[in-house]
């Protein structure tokens, strides 16, 4: 696993490129250790979840940076940008599957922390996918993966 | 921060008490959105428009690090049941409300309901018990 003291520490550094979307994945980082403690099968049931958070600490500010950019996408940016939409869609998935799997026992404690995680996430993610579908002519594949990422954005229906 | 976070993290996947285990969890957790208020409120009243006189810029980050300090030394003696902790998480609630209503920009009152969330419901986690 990767260091991530000096992450967490340039949370409050003004100068920072980390914003609320990276804090909110580090909120997670200690739940997801204390559930792999808790049962064995979290790993079968939520497989490299860390590892996702851990790209996904960046990701944040890649999507911003990405709904400001006004210049014509190269090929290389459309694919960076569709995996960015694709890994957020997945952690979006892995969370409102996590609410559950929280619903019974003393990890029920996590779930209100996990759902202001959820609406949150859900929000950004759907602010930028409103900036990308204005984007004329774009690939295919881009298509495919925001309307999964609607689908994850829809979810579980409890929330509603 | 006092004790390194990788050491936090570690301690999440190792304390065998359960109920231990998740209040450690969630302190662990609820200092990430308080540092990033930190952030926000440093930024604002730094930046082109900071706060109104109405709103205690140095008061209010010193209880934000005197919680964060509470909270670290909780964590340090394992000791979740600090009064200290609610009243400091309560009083953080407070001034995330106060500081987000000086904020026009959409997006960026999104991060102040994100980071007042994050702290009501640590709070009730903590108070269940």
């Amino acid at each position: 696993m990767k260091n991530k003291e000096q992450e967490f520490e340039s949370l409050a550094d003004t100068e920072s490129d980390l914003y609320c979307g990276s804090a909110c994945i580090y909120t997670l980082f200690p739940i997801i250790r204390s559930l792999i403690k808790c049962n064995k099968d979290f790993l079968l049931a939520f497989p490299d979840f860390e590892e996702l958070l851990e790209k996904m600490v960046t990701e944040d500010g890649k999507l911003f940076a990405f709904t400001k950019k006004t210049t014509p996408y190269s090929d290389m940016e459309w694919n960076e940008l569709i995996m960015s939409l694709a890994d957020n869609g997945k952690l979006i998935t892995y969370i409102d599957n996590l609410i559950l799997w929280c619903e019974d026992g003393f990890i029920a404690q996590y779930q209100g922390i996990l759902q202001s995680d959820l609406v949150f996430m859900k929000n950004l993610l759907l602010n930028s996918l409103k900036v990308f579908y204005e984007i004329p002519n774009p690939p295919t594949l881009f298509s495919t993966t925001a309307a999964n990422c609607m689908q994850a954005i829809r979810g579980n229906s409890y929330e509603d | 921060m006092k004790t390194n976070y990788d050491e936090y993290l570690k301690r999440c996947g190792t304390i065998t008490d359960e109920r231990k285990r998740i209040s450690y969890s969630i302190l662990v957790s609820v200092l990430s959105a308080l540092l990033m208020l930190t952030k926000l409120l440093n930024r604002k009243e730094k930046g082109k428009k900071p706060f109104s006189s109405g709103f205690d810029f140095e008061s209010s980050m010193s209880s934000l690090k005197k919680t964060i300090s509470v909270i670290e030394d909780s964590l340090t003696k394992r000791e979740f049941l600090n009064p200290e902790i609610i009243l400091g998480l309560k009083e953080a609630s407070r001034i995330n409300l106060a500081a987000s209503k000086e904020i026009k920009m959409a997006s960026l009152k999104e991060d102040f309901d994100w980071i007042g969330s994050i702290i009501q419901a640590t709070t009730a986690a903590l108070d269940t018990k």
